[in-house]
C-alpha cells in the first residue's frame, strides 16, 4: 500500500453572508474568494523552489533571460516535461527526452514567469 | 510508536542544496562574525584537525589545505527550509512536536498494510525528494528511545539512516551499542558519575535500581529511566515553555569606541528582544545592559559592566524599553576602550494579562496598539523597517560580519538561485 498524500481542499466557496448596508444582492449565496496565484501554480509549497534564469542559453524551449522558473520536486517527470538538472556540479534545463547521462535530477519546471513590460 | 526525525548537517546541507558544485567536497558554516565552526557536512568531518566550535582563525591553514568551502551562518534561509521539513512531517502525522531547528518527534499510529520501518523510509525519501535534505529516522516507543535509535540509524551504515526498535531485543542490542555519554539526558557530570560504578552504556543504565537512579541522578533521571525501558514520561509539546528571561548580545563587526554606534546596536537589540517578548504575549520589568572589550586580547586594556533597569510597570514597549536601555549603558560606559559586543536582557517575565499599572504611571492602552502596527509593518516590509530613531543607519559599521553569505533563496525574491 503507497502513502499518499492527504489533497488540499479547494477552498473556494465562501459562507454566504450580506455584506450590504441596503438591499441583499442575489449574489450572496454565489460568492467565491479571489483567484490566488499561488493556489493555483504551487501544487506542493514545500518543494516548490523559484529559480532565476540568466542568460539566453534557453531560448529554444521559450525561457528567456530573467525569467523565473517555478520547480517543484515533489513532481514525477513526465515525456513532455522541462527539468531543472544538475550535470558535473552545474544546474541546466533539459527536456525531459534530451536529459545527458549521470545528470541528476533537480527538479521539474511547472511554470515561466516572463516578464513582458 | 514515536518517530525522531533529524537533519545531517542541517546548516551545511541547507547551503548544499542550492550548491551542486560542492556536492562530495568538505563545507562548513560559521557562526556570527565568521568565529567558529557551527556545521561540518561529512566531507569536512572526515578531515582531521576541524572539530566542531573551533575558531576559524586557528585552522585557517588546514582549511585552506584541504579546499573547504565555508559559508557564513544563513539563519533566514535555515529557518525557511525547517518549516518545510516540519510541513511534511505533517503529511506523516498530525502530531508533530518541532524540538529544535533541525529535529522533531512525530507520533506514528499504528501502520495498516506496511511497517513501521517503510514509513521511516518513506519519511526519510519524501523529505530528501521535496527538499534535498538528507535525513535520519529512529523510531521507538518513546521519546528517549526514538533518540538513541536516530543516533544508531546515523551510526550504522546497515540502518541506512532509518532505525526502528520494535521488540524487546531490538531495544536491548541498541542500548548494549550505545555508550553512557551519548545518552541524550545524561550530562557529563553525570556520565562520569556513572562510568565510576561501572555502568558505561545505556544497558548497564537501565540495569541499575530505580530508586537508586531517582537518590543519584533526580527525577529527571528516573524520567529517563523509565523512558529507556520503554514507558513513556516525556509528554507530547506543542508550544515550548515561556521564556523566562530574553536576551541578545551580538559581537560588533569591529571593535568599537564611539557611543553613539554602540547606542545604534544596543537600539537594534531591544527591538529584537521585545519582539520576542510580545510573540509569547508577556511584558517585562527589568532590563538588563552589559559592555565588554575583548578578552581574548592580550594586549588591549580590559572592561566588563553592567547594570539593571526597574521599569516602573511590566512593559512589552519597544519605545519604553529602547530609552530604558540608553539610560543603562550611559551609566556603564567608559570612553578609552575598544568594545566588542553590548549585551540587552529582559527579565520579570509575566503574561501581559497578569499587568497592572502602579499608583504613579500606567500602560497607555495606546502603547498596545502602537506596537501592534509596527510588528504588523515588520513582518509585511522586514526585519527593522520601522524602528526607534536610535537604531539610527549607521548599521554596517557595527553589524556583525559575514562575509561569505548564501543569498536568501527562499525569502527573497530579489536573491533567487541563478541558473544559466
Amino acid at each position: 500500500m503507497r502513502i499518499q498524500k492527504i489533497t488540499q481542499n479547494n477552498k473556494r466557496h465562501e459562507l454566504p453572508r450580506a455584506l450590504q448596508t441596503g438591499f441583499p444582492s442575489a449574489a450572496t449565496h454565489y460568492t467565491e474568494t479571489p483567484i490566488d496565484i499561488n493556489q493555483e501554480l504551487v501544487y506542493n509549497p514545500e518543494a516548490t523552489f523559484y529559480l532565476r534564469v540568466e542568460g539566453n542559453a534557453y531560448t529554444h524551449l521559450h525561457i528567456f533571460d530573467n525569467d523565473v522558473l517555478i520547480v517543484d520536486r515533489a513532481l514525477k517527470p513526465q515525456s513532455k516535461s522541462l527539468l531543472v538538472i544538475t550535470h558535473q556540479g552545474n544546474f541546466g534545463i533539459q527536456a525531459y527526452t534530451q536529459v545527458p547521462p549521470e545528470s541528476i535530477l533537480w527538479g521539474v519546471i511547472t511554470y515561466v514567469i516572463h516578464d513582458v513590460r | 510508536m514515536i518517530a525522531l526525525v533529524d537533519c545531517n548537517s542541517f546548516y551545511a546541507s541547507c547551503e548544499l542544496v542550492f550548491c551542486p558544485d560542492l556536492w562530495g567536497k568538505p563545507v562548513v558554516v560559521l557562526s556570527n562574525n565568521d568565529g567558529c565552526i557551527i556545521a561540518a557536512n561529512k566531507e569536512a568531518k572526515a578531515l582531521a584537525h576541524i572539530p566542531m566550535f573551533e575558531p576559524v582563525f586557528k585552522i585557517k591553514s588546514v582549511l585552506e589545505a584541504h579546499q573547504v568551502h565555508m559559508f557564513s551562518s544563513n539563519y533566514t534561509l535555515y529557518g525557511e527550509m525547517s518549516q518545510r521539513v516540519v510541513q511534511i512531517l505533517k503529511q506523516f502525522s498530525p502530531m508533530v512536536e518541532v524540538y529544535s531547528i533541525d529535529e522533531s518527534f512525530v507520533w506514528l499510529s499504528t501502520p495498516i498494510g506496511t511497517s513501521y520501518l517503510e514509513i521511516g523510509h518513506a519519511i526519510k525519501n519524501r523529505i530528501f525528494k521535496y527538499t534535498g535534505l538528507p535525513v535520519g529516522v529512529g523510531i521507538a516507543p518513546t521519546k528517549a528511545l526514538a533518540k538513541l535509535a536516530n543516533k544508531l540509524a546515523k551510526k550504522d551504515p546497515a540502518h541506512a539512516h532509518v532505525c526502528v526498535l520494535n521488540t524487546q531485543h531490538d531495544r536491548k542490542k541498541a542500548l548494549q551499542k550505545t555508550p553512557i555519554q551519548t545518552v541524550w539526558g545524561i550530562g557529563a557530570r553525570q556520565a562520569k558519575k556513572l562510568k565510576h560504578i561501572g555502568v558505561d552504556t545505556a544497558y548497564a543504565f537501565t540495569q541499575l535500581p530505580r530508586a537508586w537512579v531517582r537518590r543519584e541522578l533526580t527525577v529527571t533521571g528516573e524520567r529517563l529511566w523509565k523512558e529507556l525501558h520503554g514507558a513513556r514520561c516525556l509528554k507530547f509539546q506543542t508550544q515550548p515553555p515561556c521564556k523566562k528571561a530574553i536576551g541578545t548580545a551580538k559581537s560588533f563587526g569591529k571593535k568599537l569606541d564611539d557611543l553613539s554606534l554602540i547606542e545604534e546596536a544596543c537600539a537594534s537589540y531591544v527591538a529584537e528582544v521585545s519582539e520576542a517578548l510580545r510573540s509569547q504575549h508577556a511584558c517585562a520589568r527589568y532590563l538588563s545592559v552589559f559592555l565588554q572589550t575583548n578578552f581574548h586580547s592580550k594586549t588591549a586594556e580590559q572592561y566588563y559592566n553592567s547594570t539593571t533597569y526597574t521599569l516602573p510597570y511590566h512593559t512589552q514597549n519597544t519605545l519604553l524599553l529602547t530609552q530604558a536601555a540608553r539610560y543603562a549603558l550611559h551609566k556603564i560606559y567608559k570612553p578609552g576602550y575598544l568594545y566588542k559586543k553590548v549585551g540587552v536582557t529582559l527579565s520579570g517575565i509575566v503574561p501581559k494579562s497578569n499587568v497592572q499599572g502602579n499608583l504613579f504611571a500606567a500602560p497607555k492602552h495606546t502603547d498596545t496598539r502602537l506596537m501592534h502596527i509596527i510588528d504588523t509593518l515588520n513582518i509585511k516590509y522586514g526585519k527593522g523597517q520601522i524602528a526607534s530613531a536610535l537604531t539610527g543607519w549607521r548599521k554596517k559599521e557595527w553589524e556583525l560580519i559575514k562575509e561569505q553569505r548564501s543569498s536568501r533563496y527562499t525569502t527573497q525574491w530579489n536573491e533567487l538561485l541563478k541558473i544559466r
